[in-house]
């Protein structure tokens, strides 16, 4: 029985070597299906929550086109949720009510980012641009993920998650062109939204415990540092261009190793979101909580 | 005889992909023909054979397959105004920032 595994788990560590892909039928090693299920709930957990920072604005919007697209944004968010607890069902034999469940207890974790507050249409703004930007980054990465469901609607994902960028992007530039008040808030939004993003990378390598494991199988395809460092290479020549600050004074590039080094990235913070415990933790899941409550007639209705 | 679609895989990784359509009595036989008839080059990964009967498709249903209103904000193509709204800013930054 245990050479038999071994056998399976050499085939399997070849055909990943080799560049082949693993479907949700193929044999595979239960530490891989494991750390897929964690991955990918993470994610779908984290498209749903990031539905509601956003979705606060939507009646607030300034015009009736901003409105629009930002139903459209949030619409794809939630439509990306869905086709992703697609994929973990069927690879955790878990249902969607288990996992959502699981998210209202708290016990489930979602991206740092989703645990602050949307302050003013500035951060609307920088959210569209700038987090939107760095999941376009993680998630390109994952788009040659070995495992093929996964991989597959990644490549849809990335494609609306490129035109959410460009449209933070409009928003941002028609702020930056704006008034005194206009540049400072958004000046203020990226000051506060910074850290957090540099965060939603996840911990520099020589901390991550699960990298080693997640790159040889091909979980991942990029460790946490390569891209951060990817995200600043694109976006920080942006962000200065249109006289914004980065409110790090210590990052630079260092002409030498090729590498943006940063300062202090106040590392404290991601680890009390890593415990649930971030500025709008709490609120955020009773507002999933009372959306569940809420649809469950509809869930019945369907059953 | 039934209408079975077929679908397959070819690339690694790939998604299935509708190859074809045939004729046969059952699905027994149907499996015969895609094997014989696609499988036969070695290049099929993997094969589905859904009985035409079981497609809901939109054209039978008579349900447009998009939104029948103009949502161009939703294409990429929509933001090519950025790069004009960029360069204007860089200009009006260059020669130190007024207020409209």
């Amino acid at each position: 029985m245990r050479e038999q595994i071994e056998e399976k788990l050499l085939e399997f560590e070849e055909k990943i070597n080799r560049g082949d892909f693993i479907e949700a039928t193929d044999w595979m090693p239960d530490e891989y299906r494991k750390q897929l299920i964690r991955l990918i709930k993470m994610h779908a957990n984290s498209e749903l929550m990031g539905a509601l920072p956003e979705g606060e604005w939507i009646p607030k919007a300034p015009s009736i086109k901003r409105k629009l697209q930002l139903v459209s944004k949030v619409q794809d968010e939630v439509g990306h949720a869905q086709m992703i607890y697609r994929v973990a069902e069927d690879l955790s034999g878990m249902t969607r009510e288990q996992m959502l469940e699981e998210l209202i207890s708290g016990k489930a974790k979602f991206h740092n980012v989703f645990h602050y507050p949307a302050e003013n249409w500035a951060d609307v703004a920088i959210i569209a641009w700038l987090v939107d930007g760095a999941a376009l980054v993680t998630q390109g990465a994952l788009t040659q993920c070995s495992y093929a469901p996964y991989a597959r609607i990644m490549k849809r994902i990335c494609w609306e998650e490129a035109v959410h960028l460009k449209y933070g992007e409009e928003i941002v530039l028609e702020l930056a062109s704006g008034t005194k008040k206009q540049r400072e808030m958004l000046q203020d939004a990226l000051n506060r939204w910074w850290f957090p993003i540099m965060h939603f990378f996840g911990p520099p390598d020589e901390a991550s415990t699960n990298t080693q494991t997640a790159m040889k199988w091909k979980i991942k395809i990029k460790t946490n540092d390569e891209l951060r460092q990817e995200y600043l290479s694109r976006y920080v020549p942006l962000i200065r261009e249109i006289g914004l600050e980065i409110p790090d004074p210590d990052l630079h590039y260092d002409e030498k190793t090729g590498k943006w080094i940063t300062g202090d990235l106040r590392w404290d913070e991601f680890n009390k979101i890593l415990n649930n415990d971030g500025p709008k933790t709490k609120p955020r899941l009773l507002l999933r909580e009372h959306y569940y409550k809420k649809t469950s007639i509809i869930r019945e209705l369907l059953a | 005889m039934k209408v079975f679609e077929v679908f397959a895989r070819r690339e690694n990784g790939g998604p299935m992909i509708h190859i074809s359509s045939l004729e046969a009595p059952d699905i027994e036989t149907a499996i015969i023909l895609v094997k014989e008839t696609f499988g036969r080059r070695g290049d099929v990964l993997e094969f589905w054979i859904v009985d035409r009967e079981h497609i809901y498709s939109n054209e039978a249903l008579n349900i447009p397959p998009g939104p029948i209103t103009d949502r161009n904000y939703r294409l990429g193509d929509y933001y090519r105004r950025n790069l004009e709204m960029r360069k204007k800013l860089k200009e009006k930054l260059s020669g130190g920032y007024k207020e409209n």
